[in-house]
């Protein structure tokens, strides 16, 4: 018998009450902008992920989106091809940094990428200190538009769930990550090699973040030393709501994928529904909170039944 | 620095620093009691800006009136730690997203009690001016006679008392304070709740000292104070730090700001500096422990 909710579950409800309660809900439009506003927030949870999983947290994803958005603004005059490429190398460059103190110092995570967003935040207002605005053909297309009505910056992130879900269940590579959330001390006896994992997971966050700014300037044909500051808590409370747990060792990528859907629709479908859009810091906090109770409580019936 | 800035060593100057770091300073004494027993708080800048807004945005007028108001608004304070405190304390929560995920919600309710939009009180009552912007003499600032009185007790708590001796216990081992018979789950509650109370406080003192606050601007408190007790020394795994380690890492954090100030840095490079001591600051601590453990 089943007896925990699966979120998807929660998803078609929430699409059928927002269905109900909104007319404008009801027209391919309207879904069709609700999917451009996920993807960034989806390719951060997706490495967020990757970083819960091996227990720790990365909060500078938010720094890095901005900070990636704003070098892609200014390297676009030398070409799309080195734009892109400079943010994602900046992502990965601050995610080795993370990974190198986490691993090498081994500084709490958590401390080391605040002081990263310090830093980070402190570069991306040198760039610059005002919005910057770009236009460029392609970006145009790969932010708003898509294929058959799906964007195609949602394919992108649909394309790194199903990869990266690969990765955690058929590679070795996934194995030794779920070894070093399970028990960092019995991964290292095992021989696993958790350093260069830990480093490994800390890039792929960066990357991913920066990507997340790559898609973000895409869709707005904008970056600003302030965009996304929010990005890591909205991801660990996607990542949170998918049931991946915190602390390490259990959740994976489809879990994840549900909690970007429903975290989404519910923060978006607000502005629907015309409540203020100031709500959504509320409710992202609330849920965030809401989420590590029930997990608790399901963690204790687990163990009580067991 | 003193050679560069003329400035610099004037007793001016210096009152002015002590003053600037009142609100700093207060918050940073709250982690510290959060800190020592191995917990982490991202809400404390929350509360703060919290209770700072609605002691200004209430003119009671009397000092009876201001009295019950602060006790008012210091009793929300301690309601949020209390929240924290339970959540952690008893059910055992990660510190680090409870803490978040109620920073996110009270940032929302500033949000919502303040429409995004500078708070300013109409009429400033003459009791909140005094508390704020008052001098005993010429140098003595009444929110410095706060800050040192709150600032005794709490090293006499931390220091003397059983209570503070618990605390650190506590942060070095939680079941080795367990199976000496410490109530570990009401001491790491306790912590949180007496940093709402000095947040709350360090709130009124902020909202006496200015009359009008965008808070979207002043989120920078619980940074600087988590920044101040790391250079310090108190250590952010907890069990290590007494007061003295957080008002020199204070003292310290205050002068690098005012030289940045006088400097004329730019707001960009002092978020990079500010970040730099941080991380340098936490990677001593960490090889520190690693030599005292071979």
């Amino acid at each position: 018998m089943r007896k925990k909710l699966d979120v998807w579950i929660i998803f078609i409800g929430l699409l059928f009450i927002f269905f109900i309660l909104s007319p404008d809900f009801r027209s391919v439009g309207t879904i069709k902008a609700l999917l451009l506003l996920i993807p960034t927030n989806g390719v951060i949870a997706v490495g967020m992920t990757l970083v819960i999983l091996i227990g720790e947290l990365d909060l500078s994803c938010g720094a890095v989106l901005a900070s990636s958005g704003l070098i892609m603004a200014r390297i676009l005059p030398f070409g799309l091809p080195t734009a892109i490429l400079a943010a994602l190398g900046w992502g990965g460059f601050i995610g080795f940094i993370n990974g190198w103190s986490v691993s090498k110092l081994k500084i709490n995570s958590l401390i080391v990428t605040l002081a990263t967003t310090f830093i980070v935040g402190g570069l991306s207002l040198l760039i610059s200190d005002r919005p910057l605005h770009f236009n460029n053909q392609f970006l145009r297309i790969f932010g708003n538009e898509g294929f058959l009505s799906i964007p195609y910056t949602v394919m992108v992130f649909f394309l790194l769930v199903i990869l990266f879900q690969l990765l955690l269940k058929k590679t070795r590579f996934g194995l030794k990550i779920y070894a070093i959330g399970g028990s960092q001390l019995a991964a290292h006896y095992a021989g696993i090699d958790v350093k260069r994992i830990q480093n490994f997971v800390f890039i792929i966050s960066g990357l991913l973040s920066s990507l997340g700014g790559i898609i973000l300037g895409s869709r707005l044909l904008a970056a600003g030393p302030i965009y996304g500051q929010e990005a890591a808590i909205v991801a660990i409370t996607s990542v949170l709501i998918g049931g991946t747990v915190l602390g390490g060792g259990r959740g994976d990528m489809i879990k994840t994928f549900w909690g970007v859907m429903v975290l989404g629709i519910l923060t978006k479908g607000m502005n629907l529904l015309l409540l203020p859009a100031y709500l959504q810091d509320m409710i992202v906090g609330s849920i965030l909170i809401l989420t590590l109770i029930s997990s608790k409580i399901a963690q204790r019936k687990e163990i009580i039944s067991r | 620095m003193s050679f560069i800035s003329p400035t610099f060593l004037t007793v001016r100057n210096i009152v002015t620093v002590i003053k600037n770091l009142t609100t700093v300073a207060i918050l940073s004494f709250g982690l510290t009691f959060v800190f020592i027993s191995g917990g982490f708080d991202f809400s404390q800048g929350a509360i703060l800006l919290y209770s700072a807004i609605l002691i200004i945005s209430f003119n009671p007028g009397t000092i009876g009136g201001v009295f019950l108001y602060s006790l008012l608004v210091v009793g929300i304070a301690v309601l949020f730690g209390t929240f924290n405190g339970v959540l952690i304390g008893f059910f055992h929560l990660n510190p680090f997203v409870v803490t978040l995920g109620l920073r996110n919600v009270i940032a929302g309710i500033i949000f919502i009690s303040t429409a995004g939009m500078t708070v300013g009180a109409t009429a400033q009552s003459p009791v909140l001016e005094y508390l704020g912007l008052g001098r005993f003499t010429r140098w003595l600032p009444v929110q410095t006679v706060f800050l040192i009185s709150i600032a005794i007790i709490c090293w006499f708590v931390l220091r003397f008392t059983l209570y503070g001796r618990k605390l650190l216990l506590v942060g070095n081992s939680e079941i080795v304070s367990a199976y000496s018979g410490l109530k570990v789950e009401q001491l790491k509650c306790s912590s949180y709740i007496i940093n709402g109370l000095l947040a709350g406080i360090a709130g009124i003192l902020l909202g006496s000292q200015v009359s009008h606050l965008l808070p979207e601007l002043a989120w920078h408190y619980d940074y600087d104070a988590i920044t101040a007790c790391a250079v310090g020394g108190i250590s952010l795994l907890g069990g290590r730090g007494t007061l003295l380690n957080t008002i020199s890492g204070l003292l310290l954090l205050g002068f690098i700001n005012n030289s940045m100030i006088l400097l004329g840095l730019p707001f960009a490079w002092q978020q990079i500096l500010k970040g730099l001591v941080l991380f340098v600051a936490v990677a001593a601590d960490v090889w520190v422990r690693r030599k005292l453990y071979e």
